[in-house]
């Protein structure tokens, strides 16, 4: 009995599970909130493909979120293009600003690098805030329009779940193809040790430019995304408490691990959602935070790689329990000595 | 006999500190060149000379008759120069198999947009790719662990890892830092076999730093010394074992005047 698998991948059980959610979930405030988490698995995934696959230590994901969204709400709002265009522009933006901060910093190593980054990530927020011509400064871009396909208007949540479903399957094919093949193998062998790198013959300082300006692009496009979805675009959308979020995401899901960014984002991003009932009220807002923080502490001290640790392997879920349902023992046996002979 | 490498005068300071002062050396093809000094002599610092990690202050580089003196690392391993490091060096959370792929990673061509894409040409590189890695692994019997994280293997068979990877980048001259680091003596035995092996039949031209005279010794066609960044005696292993500056760099003056 052929026809019934002994194991499957983990990444279809998720997806079918996924296109099920806005059919389970009745609540529009949990569907909310998991649009949210979607948003940061995304950027997890962005921030992962530079710090877990290549190596360099990046703080300033907002940077590129922010710059991706302002490019494609301004594209949208003065030159009514389309969402699909402004998504792709916002991507080609965070791209480029990508290879114009990653040319200049990356150079440094380490923690110097994580400082310009972090710096980066203020000047964008400065920039946006006093560039009021442009951006209308702390007030924001409002209005920004919906996506439309076929002549279907995008509104409510539901579309955007799948949209969003979309963008993160399209963010974890690209990642997965990249990081088997000639190109991420060079910026895992960065990331492991660049002056033996080096040696190889792989130009380290080329991949690591390379994988930061991919990263900026997914943050670009997730930005454009994240301003059709609220229509509401500013310079706090995206800020530094953003980026140390999801560096956290990344730190407990597993630094370098392909799936570990659901864990890590998903968990992290839901924790204040579900402590929210607990603290309300001022003052114990910040608590929220704290117990945040705790739980990190917990997860690092337990398991120190991070939730799922750093694996790019395919993660199979065993179905042998349910194969006995279809299929009698007696008839696999059989089919093993068939095989043998 | 041909000359593969040759270094005219080669010299690399440090600001105030000569690490390598007027080096002349040269490695005919076919042959294993052994390069010995006491710690500090300047040895690994000629290695990365040669392989492009430090510029040289003054001096030249010449390959295969071509100069190479300024050529940046990725270029150097493609016109045919690879090296292993004195401190294990692999990438430890990758498997064997993409630890040598990452060896032939001049040998290949495949980018990010191909990656993106899978065009059949680049699918069919990868695969044959992989087919030489495997071919690699197999001539150093790590064939069945391919898939083994590399850190997870004993010490040993890390260093054939790296070997593997080194072999992969498919170069004519073999750079051996010190391979015997951290070897006993049967092992650096076996290690002897192996680099003579590596030399005749995969017919790889080889330089050799050593520390160690047991593997030095009996595979050098000739051996150069260093001492202070300076070379001080060139010969077949007999001359320079003989040799009264040799023995001086080593073991002192006083243990001369102490023989006599």
């Amino acid at each position: 009995m052929k026809w019934f698998p002994r194991k499957v991948n983990l990444k279809w059980i998720l997806f079918f599970a996924s296109l099920l959610v806005p059919v389970v979930v009745r609540s529009p405030f949990v569907l909310h909130v998991i649009i949210l988490l979607g948003i940061y698995v995304v950027l997890t995934d962005a921030l992962n493909f530079v710090t877990g696959f290549a190596g360099q230590l990046a703080l300033g994901v907002a940077a590129f979120v922010t710059i991706g969204g302002y490019t494609g709400a301004l594209l949208m709002l003065n030159n009514h293009w389309g969402f699909w265009m402004a998504l792709l522009a916002g991507g080609v933006a965070g791209f480029i600003s990508g290879l114009v901060l990653g040319v200049l910093s990356l150079r440094l190593r380490g923690d110097y690098l994580g400082m310009v980054t972090l710096g980066f990530s203020e000047i964008i927020r400065i920039v946006a805030i006093n560039l009021v011509g442009v951006t209308r400064g702390p007030m924001g871009l409002p209005g920004i329009p919906r996506p439309q396909i076929f002549g279907y208007l995008f509104h409510g949540d539901v579309p955007y779940y799948y949209l969003l479903l979309a963008l993160i399957i399209f963010t974890h094919v690209t990642i997965e193809r990249m990081l088997f093949s000639r190109f991420g193998r060079a910026c895992l062998a960065v990331r492991d040790d660049e002056s033996a790198a080096a040696a190889m013959g792989v130009e380290a300082y080329q991949y690591k430019v390379l994988a930061f300006c991919i990263s900026s692009a997914y943050a670009g496009l997730a930005g454009v995304f994240y301003a059709s979805w609220t229509t509401l675009f500013s310079p706090d959308s995206f800020q530094l408490v953003d980026s140390i979020m999801i560096s956290i995401m990344n730190t407990l899901g597993g630094i370098g691990s392909l799936l570990g960014t659901f864990p890590g984002a998903i968990v992290i991003g839901a924790l204040p959602e579900i402590f929210r009932p607990f603290t309300t009220g001022a003052g114990v807002a910040s608590l929220r935070l704290a117990l945040v923080g705790l739980f990190m502490v917990i997860v690092l001290n337990i398991r120190p790689q991070g939730m799922a640790s750093m694996s790019i392997d395919p993660v199979y879920i065993s179905l042998e329990p349910i194969r006995r349902l279809f299929v009698r023992e007696e008839e696999d046996v059989k089919e093993n000595k068939e095989e043998m002979q | 006999m041909t000359e593969l490498l040759r270094t005219e005068q080669v010299t690399k300071a440090f600001g105030g500190l000569v690490a390598v002062n007027d080096v002349d050396m040269m490695i005919e093809e076919g042959k294993i060149l052994g390069l010995i000094g006491p710690n500090g002599a300047g040895k690994t610092t000629l290695f990365n000379c040669i392989t492009g990690v430090y510029p040289i202050t003054s001096g030249e580089i010449y390959f295969k008759g071509e100069r190479i003196t300024h050529l940046k690392q990725p270029l150097i391993v493609r016109k045919g120069l690879c090296r292993t490091f004195q401190e294990l060096r692999i990438f430890k959370n990758l498997t064997v198999l993409q630890n040598v792929l990452i060896g032939m990673h001049t040998r290949c061509k495949g980018n990010v947009v191909d990656a993106l894409l899978g065009l059949p040409g680049t699918m069919i590189e990868e695969k044959r790719a992989k087919e030489k890695a495997i071919h690699y692994l197999d001539l150093l019997g790590l064939a069945d662990r391919a898939d083994y994280k590399a850190s997870s293997l004993p010490y040993a068979d890390q260093r054939r890892v790296e070997v593997a990877r080194a072999l992969a980048a498919e170069p004519e001259l073999l750079l051996l830092d010190e391979p015997s680091a951290g070897m006993n003596i049967s092992e650096s035995h076996t290690l002897t076999d192996f680099i003579k092996w590596l030399n005749v039949e995969l017919k790889k031209t080889i330089l050799l730093i050593e520390h160690n005279m047991r593997v030095v010794m009996p595979v050098a066609d000739r051996v150069v010394v260093l001492n202070m960044g300076k070379k001080i005696t060139e010969g077949t292993p007999g001359q320079v074992q003989g040799s009264t500056e040799v023995i001086e760099a080593y073991l002192g003056r006083d243990y001369i005047a102490q023989q006599m």
